[in-house]
């Protein structure tokens, strides 16, 4: 006995030191809440962004966005604007700032062009300026009704987005008589980082909170609630440790792990502990220990493994942090199986070593009433029972797939009523949309960018695109090709001069005149007034006095000489581009929508052309058809392997197969559930369909091996693994339930839904299951049973 | 008369640096402006754009300058490319800080007279802004000097600009011997950050003068850079005013 109590408190001592140096690594944990995150490296959207970033800088955008009352264009207010954008510029990770109070106006002069300050203090003059090119200024810069006003900001490549937005923030503060919102994928980000911690922080104790009163529920002591927790709390901080120490990132996905543990492990401690006080009647603790562990390491170890390598088939997932979710999740399974076998033995024989306290009598439980409904069920409406879980499985589990709606818009993954959301309704009410879809179109090698044909097709394009519903607007090179058009080109009508001898301009081919000017040298020819020309893409040559394209396309490139500097977010070469680069701006980011535009620009392009589409949507939208392949792999991997361990521990595959019965019911009401509440599948309730069937199979597991065991009568073994059976799902699903709480609805939704899993698990296991041994007997006869 | 002027007050001062002690930061700045500087000149200029995976992109050029009474006119003729040969800008310092500015564009045979333009950003898609190619560093009414450090070959002085616009410090590595800038550190606004590092690769003596022939421009977030070769150079040749009309803009003659 002493020798046992020794090693209890070695084991003791080892697991609580391991436990206080996991938890004491969590200041190194590495945070990433983006979906980026998710995004294999090597994926040709990120290919795309990186090549697009080369070539016109930092896709990373933040929106300050302004809004008053009633007319933003007051001094006042237009002031502070100017202020704000001159502090914004001068901060770190800010390649670009630009409102409307740092724009360069350009307008028609009585001898050319003028380029001035759009704002230059005269309120009036801006108004009139914008007045002058609305389609550029408006949707953009301010609202249509003059309300709001943003500052568009271009963050360096290599920034630190937090530091940023805090930066922002402190300078927005003193904003007098307007209000603000932070705008941008780093501001969803960064709310999202801030909401994973918290959520962290509040969903652990309320989890734990709830767990406590399951197990309570269950052991009726509350030292036996504190032993359980222990292998808990074990292998809960043994994954945390685990990716602090392997410098494996937090993702929403292995946020999920620490969790998850303290829920499915709290059903082997329950174990662990009723049939230790089932067993003790008095007399030697160490004897009863010892058999209740013998008896327990079976059914524990094929539990935790069915749930283990459920977890585990996320490693064929394509997603980097599904796969790593997989692997801490085998892990943490397989410590909590392991740890209530050893850890919490170890600890009973250390605090029971006198005397065993018996648990306080609990009130006759409903499962008594549950199990005796479902035998009368089974025995009396077997068939139809039989038929409507048929059903489901068949009709209802592909339809319901079917309809699924698909999405990892990481701002759907705030409620509607947070700030976020209100925040970005707001702006895309009021401008153009928040949500951008970066195109980089490529014409074959030989086609100048610049040529009238390509900007033709382009504009073609960009109207198409237009025509959108959810498109707010499309950001390209053309208004200003246009614009210098109409300020420098022609009037029309007007005769173009026909080419004289073009001068040679060689300052070095022979000496330089040094004689004075014969006419006076101050004197300067009388000029045409600017603005007279057409706001066009110029497309035919004789309108301008040129015989062909390529004279039209060197005329736009020598438009683009004056603005060279402004448009390397447009075009990367001012003079002789390769390519050309068009924002598309979104008021909503609807998958289908993205799926449409997607499909539909290369079509709208010539098929020689290259045509790449990057930014924020459109990696979302890479992510979520990775999300769906990735559900349809880990689905079809789990029950495969689900199925295998089922056959080894039952050795008939006929018996395997109807254990995976339930698990494909639990599938179709999880599944229909999300269509009926318009559930999306996104990075966090893709993960449900593998969890499912990894803890709901352990039902059917336990009640075939009931009946092939053929010890017992049908009620008796429902009153027995039934009761057991109904208590597990009931403790599994009160702890998800501790989910609902989370600030992001992805995982709001993944506690209901597991609820509705493990509900329809158990109910499947003792209606189906039961119903099918009643009247069709015949399917559960192996040689093993008839042995 | 005044290279000869230039050359020798250079001399006096280098002499008495010599002589007594290093010079101050500011002394070192005027001096290099001063080695830069030129009543006329004419440059004839290729702009090699290499991007980060090594592709590059060629701008010819040749410019014009005269410095009158500390006003200076330029004519500008882009050579290539192709689409923009012979676009000409002609910017002509006038009284007051103010600029005007004519561009003619060959296409449709017509000049046109551009008020403001954006004199920090890039030149010619290259990594040299139109103020950096007017001059990489500053004098002394526009920036604080401050020598930071000096070995045997060169001094290093930090200049902070009175106006911060484009830069907000510069670190230029002159060489003592020709007073060139062999190497300018830009820095953002914050003074910490670095933009653009320009390095001088070769210096020639052109028409009696040391001159910076070959510099590289690197902008350090990009590792865009640009190759400024001056392949061909007149300094304080006799240039009339005739040059810096519009009607010269337009017809190539005087």
């Amino acid at each position: 006995m002493r020798r046992h109590i020794a090693r209890s408190w070695i084991i003791i001592v080892v697991s609580l030191l391991i436990s206080l140096i996991c938890i004491s690594s969590i200041g190194r944990l590495h945070i990433d809440s983006s979906t980026d995150a998710f995004i294999p490296k090597a994926h040709p959207v990120v290919t795309t962004n990186e090549k697009i970033e080369e070539r016109f800088g930092s896709l990373d955008s933040v929106v300050v966005s302004l809004y008053a009352p009633h007319s933003i264009l007051k001094e006042e207010y237009l002031e502070q604007l100017t202020s704000l954008t001159r502090q914004i510029e001068a901060l770190d990770g800010v390649k670009q700032a630009s409102s409307l109070a740092n724009l360069k106006h350009m307008e028609p002069s009585s001898d050319g062009v003028a380029v001035v300050s759009l704002y230059d203090g005269d309120v009036g003059r801006i108004e009139e300026r914008i007045a002058s090119w609305p389609s550029f200024y408006e949707g953009t810069f301010i609202s249509e009704d003059h309300q709001v006003l943003s500052i568009l900001i271009q963050t360096t490549r290599e920034y630190h987005a937090t530091l940023l937005l805090a930066n922002l923030r402190e300078i927005l503060l003193p904003l007098e008589g307007l209000e603000y919102s932070l705008l941008g994928l780093p501001a969803v980000t960064e709310e999202i980082e801030r909401s994973l911690l918290s959520d962290l922080a509040i969903l652990a104790p309320i989890v734990a909170l709830l767990i406590v009163i399951v197990l309570y529920f269950f052991l009726r002591r509350v030292a036996a609630v504190l032993l359980s927790l222990v292998p808990l709390v074990f292998s809960s901080s043994l994954t945390l440790g685990i990716m602090a120490w392997t410098g494996i990132t937090v993702t929403m996905a292995t946020m999920l792990v620490p969790v998850l543990l303290l829920i499915v492990g709290s059903a082997y401690t329950i174990h662990i502990f009723s049939h230790f006080y089932q067993e003790y009647t008095g007399g030697n603790v160490e004897e009863i220990l010892q058999k209740v562990v013998h008896t327990n390491t079976y059914p524990i170890i094929g539990a935790a493994a069915t749930t283990a390598f459920a977890f585990l088939a996320q490693l064929s997932s394509p997603l980097g942090p599904f796969r790593t979710f997989g692997l801490l999740s085998f892990i943490g399974v397989v410590a909590c199986a392991g740890s209530s076998l050893i850890l919490l033995p170890a600890l009973i024989r250390v605090v029971y070593q006198v005397r065993v306290p018996k648990p306080q009598r609990a009130s006759k439980p409903h499962t008594m009433r549950l199990v005796r409904f479902a035998l009368k069920l089974s025995n009396k409406w077997g068939k139809l029972t039989i038929t409507l879980f048929l059903l489901m499985i068949i009709v209802v589990l592909p339809l319901s797939y079917m309809s699924l709606q698909e999405g990892t818009n990481m701002l759907a993954f705030f409620r509607p009523s947070s700030s976020l959301v209100k925040m970005n309704n707001r702006y895309n009410q009021a401008m153009q949309g928040s949500f951008s879809l970066s195109v980089m179109v490529t014409p074959p090698e030989g086609t100048a960018t610049l040529s009238p044909e390509v900007l033709k097709t382009l504009e073609r394009a960009v109207e198409t695109i237009k025509e959108e519903p959810t498109v707010g607007g499309v950001q390209s090179i053309l208004p200003f090709i246009k614009r210098m058009n109409q300020l420098l080109g022609p009037a029309e009508g007007a005769i173009v001069e026909t080419v004289q001898d073009e001068p040679v301009f060689d300052f070095f081919s022979g000496p330089l005149s040094t004689e004075e000017s014969t006419t006076n040298p101050t004197a300067t020819k009388q000029l045409e007034s600017g603005g007279k020309g057409s706001y066009e893409i110029p497309s035919d040559p004789t309108k301008y006095g040129l015989s062909t394209e390529e004279e039209l396309s060197h005329l736009i490139a020598q438009y683009l000489l004056l603005y060279s500097s402004s448009l390397d977010s447009f075009i990367d070469d001012p003079l002789e581009p390769d390519s050309t680069l068009f924002t598309i701006l979104l008021k909503e980011s609807h998958t289908e929508t993205l799926r449409l535009i997607s499909t539909k620009l290369p079509t709208l392009f010539p098929s020689t052309w290259t045509v790449e589409i990057g930014g924020g949507e459109a990696v979302s939208l890479a992510l979520t058809d990775l999300v769906t392949k990735s559900q349809i792999i880990s689905l079809f991997s789990s029950l495969i392997a689900v199925w295998i361990l089922v056959l080894f521990t039952l050795r008939s595959a006929k018996l395997a197969t109807l254990a995976l019965l339930p698990c494909l019911y639990a599938l179709a009401s999880v599944f229909l559930a999300m269509a009926l509440f318009s559930i999306k599948l996104d990075i966090i309730t893709s993960l449900i369909a593998a969890l499912s069937i990894g803890i709901g199979v352990d039902y059917a597991i336990h009640l075939l091996s009931a009946f092939m065991r053929n010890k017992h009568s049908l009620e008796e073994i429902l009153m027995t693994t039934g009761k057991a059976i109904l208590a597990n799902a009931a403790s599994v699903a009160i702890g998800f339930s501790g989910l609902l709480f989370s600030r992001f609805l992805p995982i709001a939704n993944l506690g209901l839904l597991f609820c509705i899993a493990m509900i329809s698990a158990s109910s499947a296991a003792l209606l189906l299951l039961v119903a099918l041994q009643v009247h069709l007997p015949k399917l559960f006869n192996t040689s093993r049973r008839k042995s | 008369m005044k290279r000869f002027i230039t050359l020798f007050s250079i001399l006096c001062l280098g002499c008495s640096l010599a002589l007594f002690s290093s010079p101050t930061a500011d002394q070192i700045m005027e001096l290099v402006l001063e080695t830069q500087s030129s009543s006329t000149s004419a440059l004839d200029i290729k702009l090699t754009l290499i991007d980060r995976t090594g592709n590059t992109r060629e701008r010819r050029l040749q410019t014009l300058s005269a410095t009158q009474y500390g006003k200076t006119s330029t004519l500008t003729v882009f050579l290539s490319p192709e689409s923009v040969r012979n676009t000409r800008f002609l910017s002509v310092e006038g009284t007051g800080g103010t600029t005007e500015q004519w561009i003619f564009l060959p296409s449709l045979k017509r000049i046109r007279k551009i008020a403001g333009t954006e004199e920090a950003g890039s030149f010619m898609g290259s990594d040299f802004s139109y103020n950096d190619m007017a001059s990489t560093t500053y004098d002394t009414g526009q920036a604080d000097h401050h020598l930071i450090s000096e070995d045997g070959k060169s001094y290093t002085v930090e200049s902070i600009p009175h106006e911060v616009k484009a830069y907000g410090k510069t670190l230029t590595i002159v060489d003592k011997e020709t007073f060139l800038p062999l190497e300018v550190q830009f820095y953002e606004h914050d003074g910490k950050t670095i933009l653009k590092i320009l390095t001088t690769e070769a210096i020639e003596t052109i028409s009696d003068r040391p001159v910076s022939t070959i510099m590289v421009m690197k902008t350090h977030s990009s590792s865009h850079t640009t190759r400024l070769e001056i392949l061909q150079a007149r300094y304080d040749i006799p240039l009339p005013e005739g040059y810096f009309t519009t009607r010269f803009l337009e017809t190539g003659r005087l």
